[in-house]
């Protein structure tokens, strides 16, 4: 994984979003509680304001990686629900 | 890292619909044998870019390096390997212009499958669903269908355009020409292996022989570090 990643431009990170579209868009969110790049902390404010349904995973960052089944469950979740609600 | 490594680093350039993901299968076993290895990720949306990242990557690992593109990253090793740190080339089903061509022109001259299920939207070529088995047609229904899905589209400019640079004139050659492309046409790869002078093998393979032929491309690669180490030994 170290050896295929993307160098992300240095624009990209101050680059303001201005339309949020969890404001409007229903939300689910997976908190990763051993992340060492986002804090878990931070993620699990952002989930909540974005009124989210949120799960939480002992993963590291790449928790789709680590946890695969959990996130494919969170987006069926997703999928399922935005499928019902029509 | 060790400061006396003796054996050159991997840099890998993909092709379009693909990333630098695509080698996955060859990586952890060349960082097991003891390569400092890297795969470029570059945006398919300028030639010029695509070059200037490899010489970018180049700077992450020691040199020497063997650049290793597969498909339209034979045009981008083309061009980035004259750079000095470079010291082998190995194209993978790989197209390899010439001073005065660009890669359309080399693809026009070949006409394959794979250009009858494109759709180019929004400024850049995506892959059709059903242009998946002319593109990596051997590999498993389920593999193929993660190919499709990952599948990165290229600016539709992008074969159009062309870097200066031929390194394959003045860099030792490998190529790998797979004999049931429906991508870049086998006889276009032979008649490239074969103008650049290339040490030449023939895998039984589609487009993607990284991903359908993994250890063919890996004793290639092997060779290509080999010969590269010999000649810093006996410079």
């Amino acid at each position: 994984m170290a050896e295929s990643q993307v160098p992300i431009s240095t624009d990209s990170f101050t680059h303001k979003v201005t339309t949020p579209a969890w404001k409007t868009k229903p939300t689910w969110y997976m908190v990763a509680t051993a992340d060492r790049s986002i804090n878990p902390d931070q993620e699990r404010m952002m989930a909540k304001r974005a009124h989210a349904k949120t799960v939480e995973v002992n993963a590291s960052h790449v928790a789709y990686m680590s946890h695969p089944k959990e996130t494919a469950k969170l987006i069926e979740e997703a999928a399922a629900s935005s499928i019902s609600s029509k | 890292m060790k400061p006396t490594q003796t054996k050159p680093s991997i840099v890998f350039c993909h092709g379009i619909w693909a990333d630098g993901s695509c080698f996955n299968k060859l990586i952890p076993t060349l960082q097991a044998e003891g390569h400092q290895v890297i795969a470029v990720q570059y945006g398919l949306d300028s030639q010029a870019a695509d070059v200037a990242a490899t010489k970018r990557t180049l700077a992450r690992v020691s040199s020497p390096a063997i650049l290793v593109g597969h498909s339209y990253g034979g045009a981008v090793i083309t061009a980035a390997g004259t750079d000095d740190r470079v010291v082998g080339l190995v194209y993978i089903a790989a197209v390899a212009p010439d001073a005065g061509e660009t890669v359309q022109s080399q693809l026009d001259k070949y006409p394959t499958p794979i250009f009858g299920h494109i759709e180019v939207a929004d400024g850049r070529v995506w892959m059709l669903p059903e242009g998946v088995k002319d593109f990596a047609g051997d590999l498993p229904e389920q593999e193929q269908k993660v190919v499709w899905a990952t599948h990165f589209a290229p600016d539709a400019d992008l074969f159009n355009q062309k870097v200066e640079g031929t390194a394959w004139k003045s860099k030792p050659s490998w190529s790998i020409v797979a004999t049931e492309d429906r991508t870049v046409h086998p006889d276009l790869e032979r008649f490239l292996a074969k103008r650049m002078g290339a040490t030449t093998v023939e895998a039984k393979s589609s487009h993607v022989a990284m991903l359908s032929q993994p250890q063919l491309v890996l004793d290639v690669i092997r060779k290509a570090a080999k010969a590269a180490q010999g000649a810093a030994a006996t410079a």
